[in-house]
């Protein structure tokens, strides 16, 4: 019996640890949800549920701040472009170098000024106030409902993701998925999911609203301070142990500048002789393949599941609903050192890879020292994967976007007093430096360490972090880890849970339906529209668009264009007016919009023009700018009565 | 710094927080400036151009043209900002909370300003 419990147990230590990580990680945050619950009772209920009463000290500032910057993205989408592309990902995030200064610095101090003088507690307030103007806060409350309810769909389902990624392997998750997922998809709107999907995306929603809703923005940066601890230490312990295990970043960039990028083939994968018993070849097993008389060896890799069955000697794909399911996705490694590195799995039948069709790299194949150069490999963009326009463009995205994200400019309007502020801006700093060079590093090692994982790419975060802490005998570590990337998504929902919530409940109701609501009636609503948005998240996410992540960039770039420049221009420029706000709004708004419809209607697929191969933000700014400008001199001044206060001495 | 007041010809002082909040936004937009033209200058040169057969050349482990393109203008910004920030940026007084109970006097006269 002991033996049986021993066996168990070691052999599922490392993938148990996920799931202890994640409820462990769950309990703390609602133990901090609890705590900051209890401060809601005897302040101004909105603003310390929706502000923290901006008394936001250095740490927590800074922390919330830089948790919430950092999405699913950092630490699922972007290690898996390091991987695929190498090296010049470093340039692609390069603009983050200047992001703290950008994001905090450029805005910050006005914002939060302005905000104490008119007693702003939401970003539509503040504009109301600064332009005078209640259908000013009211095109923002619109856009930020609109933009962010996009953003809030994309991330619940990428939460739902990862949840599964560290939980597919647990084998009470497995029994579970079997049980409760399966009646899960007989839910109306639930069908075209898997039960693994379904039951994550519940868990990861009920943790993440209970919380926010019950806590309100205190819980929110709180749990946002030991999401961002644990995402810092996840990226220093596998720093470590990455450059550990491969020899050192001397040796990895060695290895690495003699790679050459995969082939991706279908190929039928055959037995010798027909199979008595049904025979299953799992998705990513290591299949060796000698020619030339043995002179040389192939090395293949399945990228889907294949099945031979009984009286066949020819597997079929088993997880494609399309007719042609003889042949097999197959990937090919090509570069001779990773082949003799990799052990292939030893299969009871003999398998043979015949390629039927072949897929090369559309920039880079067969070169060596391609992931350690520009513009990195790509599988179908001949220019490969960052060629320089698109490199000026993202350069120009990562601090303009996100200087004008209004869930930062909440944290913005939040922090006590300017030593706060300063202080925090250069703990972002460090903080970023800290995480995402050693980022970089970490999965252009992944390379060397795990070969073949283009087939799945996106688990390359969690897969990196158990072969890591396995090889270094502490798979417990493996849960903390992992936790980090759910800790990066779980801090960006709930700050735009309550974001969209205050949008409705501050922007719509307190101002336009009952400007005299009673406090009570303010909390029950705030509490009733947090758990609807969240509920209408979920059910958004239950069948995501198809292209659910250009939606997200488009949602990200789309708020960013149309609050920028009225956001700046207000804070900065006495004689910016309501005109040249509105004027600003939609002329950021408008050909963002504008580019993506015609690139959507052109290209048949969700995806926009780029005018001389520049991102949509970039026209899209300027323009907001220009209209902005000549709106605001075609109009008259603001009056002096809201303008002095804002802009002038009390004295 | 001073503009006279429309209404009453009497010069008005520009705020204090104003004029340095916007002085720091000015250097910020200007170091944004030049990093970018060297990380993007000095990547696309250095990185982009080398022959197929050349080996890349590295520093620490890390291809050379990141290192001097991307690695060391990072670390340069956060000099910068330490320095900027710790001692150059000034400690303005936010001011108070203005009560949130109820919209600040002007938030309702849209009507009559414009």
């Amino acid at each position: 019996m002991i033996g049986v419990v021993t066996t168990i147990f070691g052999q599922t230590t490392g993938t148990n640890s996920a799931l202890v990580a994640f409820v462990i990680y769950t309990i703390l945050v609602f133990v901090i949800a609890a705590f900051a619950g209890r401060l809601l009772t005897g302040r101004g209920f909105l603003g310390e549920y929706f502000l923290g009463s901006r008394g936001l000290g250095m740490w927590a500032f800074a922390m919330t701040f830089a948790a919430t910057s950092s999405s699913g993205g950092s630490f699922m989408g972007f290690p898996s472009l390091i991987y695929t592309h190498g090296w010049v990902l470093a340039f692609w995030i390069g603009g983050y170098m200047v992001f703290p200064l950008m994001t905090m610095g450029l805005l910050g101090k006005r914002i939060n000024q302005i905000a104490r003088k008119t007693g702003a507690i939401t970003v539509p307030d503040l504009l109301s106030a600064r332009f005078a103007s209640v259908e000013i806060g009211a095109l923002a409350t619109l856009l930020i409902i609109f933009f962010m309810s996009v953003f809030l769909i994309g991330q619940f389902k990428a939460g739902a993701l990862i949840l599964q990624t560290l939980l597919q392997d647990v084998p009470l998750f497995q029994v579970s998925e079997q049980s409760l997922g399966t009646w899960l998809t007989q839910l109306p709107l639930a069908s075209g999911q898997t039960p693994g999907y379904l039951l994550c995306l519940l868990g990861f929603a009920i943790a993440v609203i209970a919380y926010t809703c019950y806590g309100g923005f205190h819980a929110v940066v709180w749990t946002d301070v030991m999401q961002g601890i644990v995402m810092g230490l996840g990226v220093i312990i596998m720093f470590f142990l990455a450059i550990w295990q491969v020899g050192g970043l001397s040796n990895a960039v060695t290895e690495l500048g003699k790679m050459t990028p995969p082939r991706r083939h279908h190929a039928f994968l055959e037995t010798s002789s027909p199979v008595e018993n049904e025979f299953l070849i799992p998705f990513g097993t290591w299949i060796a393949q000698s020619t030339d008389g043995g002179a040389t060896k192939r090395m293949f890799r399945t990228a889907e599941a294949a099945l031979l069955s009984p009286g066949a000697s020819r597997a079929r794909a088993t997880q494609r609903s399309k007719e042609d399911v003889e042949t097999v996705e197959v990937l090919e490694i090509t570069s001779p050192e990773e082949i003799a590195r990799i052990q292939p799995d030893s299969l009871e039948i003999p398998i043979k890879v015949r390629v039927a069709e072949t897929k090369e790299y559309a920039y880079g194949a067969g070169q060596q020292g391609v992931y350690l150069r520009g513009p990195g490999p790509h599988a179908t963009n001949g220019a490969g994967f960052l060629p320089l326009t698109l490199a000026i463009s993202f350069f120009l995205f990562w601090p303009l976007i996100g200087a004008s994200q209004p869930a930062q400019f909440v944290r913005l309007m939040a922090f006590n007093n300017s030593r706060t502020f300063v202080r925090a801006i250069v703990t972002v700093a460090i903080y970023y430096t800290a995480i995402y060079i050693p980022l970089m590093i970490i999965f252009t090692i992944a390379r060397v360490l795990l070969p073949g994982m283009e087939i799945e790419a996106d688990r390359i975060m969690p897969a990196m972090a158990v072969h890591l802490t396995t090889a270094a005998h502490m798979p417990w570590l493996a849960g903390l880890v992992v936790a980090a990337a759910f800790a990066a998504v779980m801090s960006t929902v709930d700050s735009l849970l309550l974001l969209v919530s205050s949008a409705m409940v501050r922007d719509i109701y307190q101002r336009h339906i009952n400007p005299s609501a009673k406090e009570k009636t303010l909390r029950w609503l705030t509490y009733a529209v947090t758990l609807t948005v969240g509920v209408a998240a979920v059910v958004g996410a239950l069948n995501p668009p198809e292209y659910l992540q250009y939606l997200i960039i488009y949602a990200g770039g789309g708020m960013g264009v149309a609050m920028l420049v009225p956001m700046g221009l207000g804070l900065y420029w006495s004689r910016f007016n309501a005109s040249g706000a509105v004027a600003a709004m939609l002329g950021g708004f408008g050909p963002h919009m504008t580019l993506y419809v015609v690139g959507t209607l052109y290209y048949g697929r969700f995806e926009p023009i780029k005018l001389w191969n520049f991102d949509p933000i970039i026209p899209s700014l300027a323009l907001s700018l220009v209209l902005g400008v000549v709106a605001t001199y075609c109009a008259p001044p603001t009056s002096a009565k809201v303008i002095d206060p804002l802009f002038y001495r009390d004295s | 710094m001073s503009q006279p007041d429309p209404s009453t010809d009497k010069p008005r002082m520009l705020d204090p927080v104003l004029i340095h909040a916007r002085r720091e936004s000015v250097i910020i937009l200007i170091l944004f400036g030049i990093h970018m033209v060297w990380s993007i200058t000095w990547c696309y040169w250095n990185g982009y151009h080398l022959p197929p057969d050349q080996p890349v050349n590295t520093l620490l482990g890390i291809p050379t043209w990141i290192f001097w393109g991307v690695i060391v203008p990072w670390l340069g910004v956060d000099l910068f900002s330490i320095w900027f920030c710790l001692w150059y940026m000034a400690l303005d007084p936010l001011g108070e909370d203005a009560a949130e109970s109820e919209f600040p006097p002007q938030y309702n006269e849209n009507r009559e300003v414009e």
